[in-house]
């Protein structure tokens, strides 16, 4: 048995660079959430819902909404089909979704699929307002939000979590190209970098 | 100095450094270019575009023809800046621009002798023969002599942002009206955004000495805009918006640095805004137009309104003997204040005879001589203005010794962003100007924008237009009460042109278009006013006409005999008010021109000697450097052959992977497919072709099934994103009943092939015995699943290049670490890393289609892959397939070529006519799409497509390439070069 495969952040080399710092906004790289695409079988959709609500204590949002309980939420990112995350971790995720829901849902891993970012900070609606077309504003898209958007020309899913904290996912091979873009937008209010 | 004692509001206390042309200067904080040139007496700011004729400042505002300077030098150098909207900054380079030799003796004003030449349409009439010297000698010379100001001409080392904004009123323009209509909106609840373009609210008011409520208007605007705050309004100054779009979109751009020698750490110098508004509010107020008479380009010719702005915003005479030309009532407005500063007031003309007393007594009390019923017919003095003749209608002329001339022929509402989805404006015989007609849908107009002129006007519908937009979103109203504005008056006649003008009258200052230009173009047929602005350039560049164009479509009007409503007016479309390329393109430049995708192997390909190519977005290996390798054919039969002997490893990673589960997964790919997948076994793939709906073939790939309702889908790289849409709509619209979802999960996986006689020894040693990769457990177009050091793993039996091979796909978060662990299990057996090239040589020698062979216009049976096509089911582009164009026998056919002489080089586009036959296009027979250097044959191989090629297999034809001068015969063959029978893939 050969010694097990190291692990490579999505934004491996990605740093606070340091004559940007602030304390503006603050970048968390989530190399750790576990991710899997949900869609709902044919006609399955109250059953499912059922089922989320068993096994996970949360209302499976029929909206644009992120829904969660304890470490877990479901996003809703189109008819009938989410994004359940998992803040435990990857591992074994898509496979406990893909039994708990079986015969309601097609479960896929999609952990290794996006990067991950939990962007916060009292200048995150203004570095938000660089990429995201979308209104932010509190009556508009308050926390527990969620939409898919287009940042500098790369698709994301962006939800809210608090009055000043968003997690964004891009799809993984993304990662240096959309971090530069959190750098330049971020630069005159301050970026600080936590994983 | 003309800079008054006292007044205006720049601040005395902060002088300002600046030079023009090389000259040292001082103005002060609050000023503009053209306001402290005015304070310095420097009159003379440029050359105009085409006889290069002396100007001076005509306005105060971004609407300036003349007043176009280089701004800054070196890399920061920017062209055709307008003086009267740069902000006056410490250090500030300025320079005139349009002149060889200095501004005051510029050699190419030698133009204007040749005028007769220069009329409208001159570019279309002269410089016709002969047509070879027009490369050569004419445009060079045209652009030489008719260009304005000169491009940095090295990369700008600004940055540039861009920024969206969303809100329920947008009030565009903070003058009276503009305040009071945000006022109104925000007291109603509303989100509210006001734009300005200026660096300070208050627009006109800032220029007028009015009151409100019996208070000097400055009194009011620190008020309002302390309540402006107060209500959480989004002020944002230096903003101008330029345009209009469907959606209540608004396109904007904030000049975030412009006022500073050099953006601040981290600051842009302009950002792009996108502002989304409900409800809009168009506050833009008026420009003034200028007047026809001879020499009114002469510098110290100024706009009525414009030396108010000079007086009492910045605080400068503009002149010290003025006299004042108007057609309406607010140009005596500008005498009393020129009397008010201390100016000599030398005389009022108006062309009317009825003159409200009041003003006429209020001039006559400041001295000046008042010619009613009369017009300035020229004035005269070249550089700068020292005289002008007064006609009378009588025909008596007098002179007057004057060094400013205030003109005003009335003023226009701004109307442009209320037309810019389509709305056309309308004429007012009150006015004498286009008001806005119908605004889009959502948008209103207030104030002088609306033509409601008078301060009183401005406050009134501007509270009322920031209520309804308001109220129109659900809001309940706020009360507002009435201002009391100090009265004024704004009768006006319409005046297009001074008959009596001796000299050369200007319609149009920054294109140089006289009244006869105008005049030749009605003569010759460009009668339309959009065709008058072609043939004359009228209202055409930075200021697009603003002052100029109703002069000059009225007198269109009046030669053709139309009225202003038959004659309309031009076209307006964004930008309303010219906008840099740079803050159009954002920080999108450069490397960062588009987003480029990586694998998680991207860093070790790097790190090995990898070329990278794009494919798509896409960064991949093209090809490995090895030590000393400088020719990029070396490396590329290096892999291919270590490949072939040994073990080769390339990273398919960005294939597209499109997972497809459900009861139905087998029965949606039964109708994608041309062939069945229904019976494929749980574990084992299947190589598939997708068809158009028109029946030629889109896209092949391999789909593998993991389990009774599941498979995994690879596509090309270039059509990963096509083929998931096109599933995605055969899945909703196609075919809702199936039980099917679909997903991409190819950012999931890295994959990597391992293809060569020695791939399975390599397996083997990486897994060391914990996955069994022998034949009998992996077959060919097999595939299993597990885990292995701490990673998920999926192994598929695949080979494209026609060796035994495997393509191994783990978690992308350990496509870094497996990569590696790859090479490394590789040590000793030879393992060579190879890219696209290589595979592109193998697929070759393996006759496999490829992207030039998919190329839209072929069938499958075009293809040699007729074979596959399923009779006992339907898919999608089965029937168009059976058209009889796709179905011809004649149709050119997939086949292999190899030259006759050994060593010569194949190209791809070469196109087949038989021996002896011309090349012509009448004896096409086809065309080599694809060609390579075969290291294992050791000579050059072509696929192409041949009329009937599959029967011609052993005939000799000629790939003729006319566009490289090039004449093969190549002979016709399988195309499949390299182990015929497939015995490597198996055993």
């Amino acid at each position: 048995m050969a010694e097990t495969w190291q692990a490579t952040s999505a934004f491996a080399g990605v740093a606070a660079p340091a004559h940007l710092a602030g304390a503006g906004l603050t970048a968390t790289v989530l190399d750790n959430l576990g991710l899997a695409s949900v869609q709902a079988r044919k006609g399955a959709g109250v059953a499912l819902a059922a089922k989320v609500q068993a096994a996970y204590g949360l209302d499976l949002p029929q909206h644009p909404q992120r829904v969660a309980a304890g470490e877990v939420a479901f996003v809703g990112t189109g008819p009938g089909a989410w994004m359940a995350v998992s803040e435990a971790g990857p591992l074994g995720w898509a496979d406990r979704l893909a039994a708990d829901l079986s015969g309601l849902a097609s479960v896929n891993d999609q952990s290794d699929g996006y990067a991950a970012l939990r962007l916060e900070g009292p200048a995150v609606l203004d570095v938000l307002a660089k990429g995201v077309f979308l209104d932010l504003h509190d009556s508009v898209f308050p926390p527990g939000s969620a939409a898919g958007v287009v940042i500098a020309h790369i698709g994301a899913i962006l939800w809210r979590r608090e009055a000043q904290v968003f997690e964004v996912l891009v799809f993984r091979s993304y990662a240096a190209s959309f971090w530069q873009w959190v750098e330049e937008s971020a630069a005159e209010y301050g970026l600080a970098v936590a994983r | 100095m003309s800079r008054l004692a006292t007044g205006g509001r720049v601040d005395r206390g902060a002088p300002v450094r600046f030079t023009f042309d090389g000259k040292a200067y001082t103005g002060f904080k609050g000023d503009t270019l053209a306001a402290a040139l005015l304070a310095n007496d420097v009159t003379l700011v440029g050359r105009s575009f085409k006889y290069h004729r002396p100007r001076g400042i005509l306005t105060a505002g971004p609407e300036e023809p003349n007043a176009l300077v280089e701004l800054r030098t070196g890399a920061r150098r920017e062209p055709n800046t307008r003086a009267t909207t740069i902000e006056l900054y410490d250090g500030l380079e300025a320079a005139s621009q349009n002149h060889i030799g200095s501004l005051k003796f510029d050699l190419m004003s030698v133009n204007s002798l040749f005028s007769p030449l220069f009329v409208g349409g001159f570019y279309y009439k002269t410089f016709m023969w002969p047509a070879a010297l027009w490369e050569k000698l004419y445009e060079p010379v045209i652009r030489r002599a008719a260009g304005l100001g000169r491009a940095a001409g090295v990369p700008d080392p600004d940055t540039y942002d861009k920024a969206h904004a969303f809100c329920d009123v947008l009030v565009i323009g903070a003058g009276p009206a503009g305040l009071a209509a945000a006022k109104a909106a925000a007291k109603s609840g509303a989100r509210v955004i006001l734009a300005e373009d200026d660096f300070e609210l208050g627009g006109r008011l800032l220029s007028e000495r009015q009151t409100i409520d019996g208070a000097p208007a400055a009194d009011w605007i620190r008020a309002t805009e302390a309540e402006l705050a107060a209500c959480g309004v989004r002020v944002m100054l230096r903003t101008q918006i330029f345009g209009a779009y469907d959606g209540g979109v608004f396109g904007a751009v904030e000049r975030v640095s412009d006022h500073l020698a050099a953006p601040g750490p981290h600051q842009p110098r302009q950002r792009m805004w996108k502002i989304v508004a409900k409800r809009t509010v168009l506050c833009a107020g008026a420009v003034e137009r200028q007047l026809v008479f001879g020499g009114n380009d002469t510098p110290g010719v100024m706009l009525a309104g414009a030396v108010r702005t000079y007086l009492n915003r910045y605080g400068v005479a503009p002149g010290k003997r003025a006299a004042v030309f108007t057609a309406g009532d607010d140009g005596w407005k500008t005498a009393i204040d020129l009397a008010a500063a201390g100016v000599t007031l030398v005389a009022v003309v108006d062309p009317r005879t009825d003159v409200p007393a009041e003003l006429v007594a209020a001039a006559q009390a400041a001295g000046a001589r008042v010619m009613l019923g009369a017009v300035v017919s020229d004035a005269r003095g070249g550089q700068a203005l020292k005289r002008i003749d007064v006609t009378r209608a009588d025909g008596e002329m007098t002179a007057f010794a004057v060094d400013l001339l205030a003109v005003s022929g009335g003023w226009n509402p701004q109307v442009a962003l209320a037309t810019h989805l389509g709305g056309k404006p309308t004429w007012s015989d009150e006015i004498h100007s286009f008001l806005p007609g119908k605004p889009p849908p959502g948008m209103s107009v207030a104030g002088a924008a609306a033509g409601a002129f008078a301060l009183a006007d401005c406050l009134a519908y501007g509270s009322l237009a920031g209520t309804e937009a308001a109220v129109g979103l659900g809001f309940k109203a706020a009360p507002f009460s009435t201002l009391v504005a100090c009265p004024d008056t704004w009768a006006s006649a319409p005046l297009w042109k001074v008959k009596s003008a001796r000299t050369k009258a200007f319609v149009d200052q920054q294109h140089d278009v006289t009244d006869k230009d105008v005049i030749l173009a009605a003569q010759e047929g460009y009668k339309s006013v959009e065709h008058l602005k072609r043939y004359t350039t009228l209202g055409m560049a930075t200021d697009q006409g603003k002052t100029s164009n109703l002069n000059g479509h009225a007198l269109m009007a009046e030669i053709t005999g139309r009225s202003m409503t038959e004659t309309g007016t031009t076209m307006s479309r964004p930008p309303h008010l010219p906008v840099a390329m740079g803050v159009l393109a954002g920080s999108h430049r450069g490397e960062h021109f588009r987003p480029m995708r990586k694998v998680a192997g991207h860093q070790w390909a790097a790190d090995n000697g990898a070329v990278f190519v794009d494919a798509g977005q896409w960064k991949r290996p093209q090809w490995f450097n090895a030590p000393g390798e400088t020719d990029w054919l070396v490396s590329v039969v290096r892999e291919v052959k270590a490949t072939r002997t040994a073990v080769g490893v390339c990273d398919v990673s960005t294939l597209g992977k499109i997972d497809v589960q459900g009861p139905d997964a087998a029965a949606f790919l039964d109708r994608l497919y041309i062939n069945g997948f229904a019976k494929v076994a749980v574990g084992k793939c299947r190589y598939g072709l997708m068809l158009r709906e028109d029946g030629l073939a889109y896209d092949d790939g391999t789909a593998a099934r993991l389990a009774e309702d599941h498979f995994l889908v690879s596509t090309t790289t270039a059509n990963a994103a096509r083929v998931m849409q096109n599933m995605e709509y055969a899945r909703q619209v196609l075919w809702p009943e199936l039980d099917v979802q679909i997903v991409s999960v190819t950012e999931q996986w890295s994959q990597y092939a391992v293809a060569g006689p020695k791939s399975r020894e390599l397996l083997e040693r990486l897994f060391g015995g914990a996955v069994d990769v022998s034949d009998a457990a992996l077959p060919y177009m097999g595939v299993t699943e597990g885990t292995f050091a701490g990673s998920p793993f999926r192994l598929f039996r695949l080979s494209f290049s026609g060796e035994l091979a495997y393509e191994l796909a783990v978690p992308a978060r350990f496509g870094d670490a497996a990569l590696k662990a790859i090479m490394a299990a590789g040590q000793g057996l030879g393992v060579t890393p190879y890219g696209t090239e290589a595979l592109g040589v193998m697929r070759i020698e393996k006759g496999h289609v490829g992207g030039a062979e998919l190329n839209g216009t072929t069938t499958a049976t075009d293809l040699g892959l007729g074979r596959m096509q399923s009779k006992t089911k339907d898919y999608i582009g089965k029937v168009l397939s059976a058209r009889p164009g796709l179905t011809d026998p004649e149709r050119p056919a997939f086949v292999g070529f190899k030259p006759v002489a050994p060593g010569v080089r194949l190209r791809a586009g070469a196109h087949f006519v038989a021996l002896g036959a011309d090349g012509v296009a009448a004896n096409d027979e086809g065309y080599m799409t694809s060609v390579a250097y075969s290291p294992t044959l050791g000579c050059w191989i072509g696929l192409g497509l041949l009329k009937r090629g599959p029967a011609r297999i052993g005939e000799r034809v000629r790939a003729y390439d006319p566009l490289r001068g090039e004449d093969i015969e190549v002979e016709v063959c399988a195309p499949v070069f390299v182990d015929p029978e497939g015995a490597r893939l198996h055993g």
